[in-house]
């Protein structure tokens, strides 16, 4: 198992932390998942809001300022309410509850966040919009979690000390992730199952939080692969818990972020799709492939997949370099198109969708966040 | 080049008293290899930062190596997407950094026992 990034696994929960009579400021769902996933280890080494010195080094070098690889900036723009030396209490709407220390207050440009991290400053761009809408001062400091928020999903949720445990306990030495932000279609399928073929088990962790209009739910998410799970996997080779984190579409830069957080979790292995954490046309398709070559050092394995289709003369899902025949012959998982005919109320083809998935996800009035 | 060639093993050392001499911009690593025999090479960090932006300086350093192995290398990457010998050199050692790994956290037998229980409740575990 590797150990986790930058040697050791945070953990800055405290329940006994008195908080009483402190200055209470009042937080988004989006930092409460920060808050949380800095002090359960998910994000170690962080063990706070970044500071300037680290929030620059990322920007520059997709490193924190001790050289430790890192590519998106985890901030808080509660610069405007404190000062430094201050410590306040940041609460949730679900309840997460927070201590944070504040080291240092700073401003920075957010035309160049968003072009370093997003290689855009266009507004459309979802991340881009967001820095844009961000107060003009970030605060840094440790952060130490006295409460977590009461969310859904709990009962799939796991703390990277959890999943440790439980990979060591089943006795899986190296361990692919798959990250995901989309039902499963056959495709996902065989990427996942090509994948563990080669190591001992395989850690699926949907993103739960906030996406774009147009993705699909949570809910419908979770629920179409606890079914796809139940026919399709070795109960002994698979395991799915969520992550708790917003989709950034950082495309490249979140792909190394998606890595880290995974490493973190125990895992020696992520998938690494097309377009990962893209939106639009803002990366090239495999951009996120060539980002890895950047960090030697990020301890855990990228395994690269391209494009996947079914073939309609091997009768299989193939990829690009292993079948000879052409386009003609070819169905692509597009999800877009799976999109289209779930919205039309057109049920996938089974050679695209297990009929158990597209059950589920027809089930739902409306499967897609507005 | 040709004692390059020759050496037996190639390490990585932490030795207090350099480490101490030139670490102060560096994070304390030192690059120590040792040839055959008697002969030992050290390549050493200095603190120069001539090669770096403003608002860069004192993050970078200048390594010196022998002049043949410097043109050995620049031969290598020629063609690779490496842009120069620093980067090169840089990507090598945190390659080397990383795989000098570290031992996984380990948990207190209470805190053991209380995840096992909630991975047992939730079904993970059997």
């Amino acid at each position: 198992m590797p150990a986790p990034h930058g040697g050791k696994l945070v953990n800055r929960i405290d329940p006994t932390v008195d908080t009483a009579d402190m200055p209470v400021i009042a937080i988004g769902r989006e930092l409460a998942h920060d808050i949380e996933n800095i002090t359960n280890g998910v994000f170690s080494p962080l063990e706070g809001f970044m500071c300037h010195e680290d929030f620059r080094s990322v920007l520059d070098h997709m490193r924190l300022a001790d050289d430790t690889p890192w590519t998106i900036p985890i901030v808080i723009d509660i610069g405007g309410e404190v000062r430094e030396g201050d410590e306040v209490v940041l609460k949730g709407e679900q309840g997460t509850t927070a201590l944070m220390h504040i080291d240092e207050v700073y401003s920075y440009d957010k035309r160049e966040y968003a072009e370093k991290v997003f290689q855009t400053a266009d507004a459309n761009h979802p991340g881009v919009r967001k820095i844009m809408n961000m107060g003009d001062t970030l605060a840094g400091g440790r952060i130490t979690l006295v409460k977590e928020g009461v969310e859904p999903f709990a009962d799939h949720y796991l703390r990277p000390s959890e999943t440790r445990i439980l990979f060591r306990e089943k006795g899986w030495k190296e361990v692919v992730a798959f990250q995901t932000r989309n039902v499963p279609h056959i495709g996902h399928e065989y990427v996942q199952k090509t994948a563990l073929t080669f190591v001992d088990g395989i850690f699926i962790n949907p993103v739960i939080g906030k996406k774009k209009s147009g993705d699909f739910k949570d809910e419908v998410i979770l629920k179409s692969y606890e079914e796809l799970l139940k026919h399709y996997y070795l109960r002994e080779r698979a395991v799915l818990s969520i992550l708790r984190t917003e989709m950034r579409y950082a495309g490249p830069r979140e792909a190394i972020l998606h890595a880290i957080a995974r490493k973190n979790f125990g895992c020696t292995h992520f998938i690494v799709g097309r377009d990962h954490a893209g939106v639009g046309n803002y990366y090239g398709p495999y951009d996120a492939h060539d980002i890895f070559n950047e960090f030697p050092d990020l301890g855990i394995t990228p395994v690269f997949f391209r494009s996947f289709s079914y073939c309609k003369k091997c009768k299989s899902v193939v990829n690009d370099k292993i079948c000879p025949h052409g386009k003609e012959d070819h169905i692509f998982f597009s999800g877009t198109a799976i999109r289209k005919m779930l919205m039309d109320g057109e049920r996938p083809p089974e050679s695209m969708m297990r009929k158990e998935v597209s059950d589920i996800i027809m089930s739902y009035d409306n499967p897609f966040v507005e | 080049m040709c004692l390059l060639q020759s050496y037996e093993r190639f390490s990585v050392a932490n030795e207090k008293q350099t480490h101490h001499t030139f670490s102060v911009n560096l994070g304390g690593i030192l690059i120590y290899l040792e040839l055959s025999g008697v002969r030992k090479y050290f390549i050493m960090i200095c603190n120069h930062a001539h090669m770096t932006e403003e608002k860069d300086k004192g993050k970078y350093t200048t390594v010196s190596i022998p002049m043949t192995l410097a043109e050995k290398l620049k031969k290598k990457i020629e063609g690779t997407g490496f842009t120069s010998l620093s980067s090169y050199v840089t990507y090598v050692l945190r390659e080397l950094v990383a795989n000098m790994g570290e031992d996984d956290e380990a948990f207190s037998k209470e805190d053991e026992e209380r995840i096992k229980e909630r991975l047992r409740a939730l079904g993970y575990l059997d």
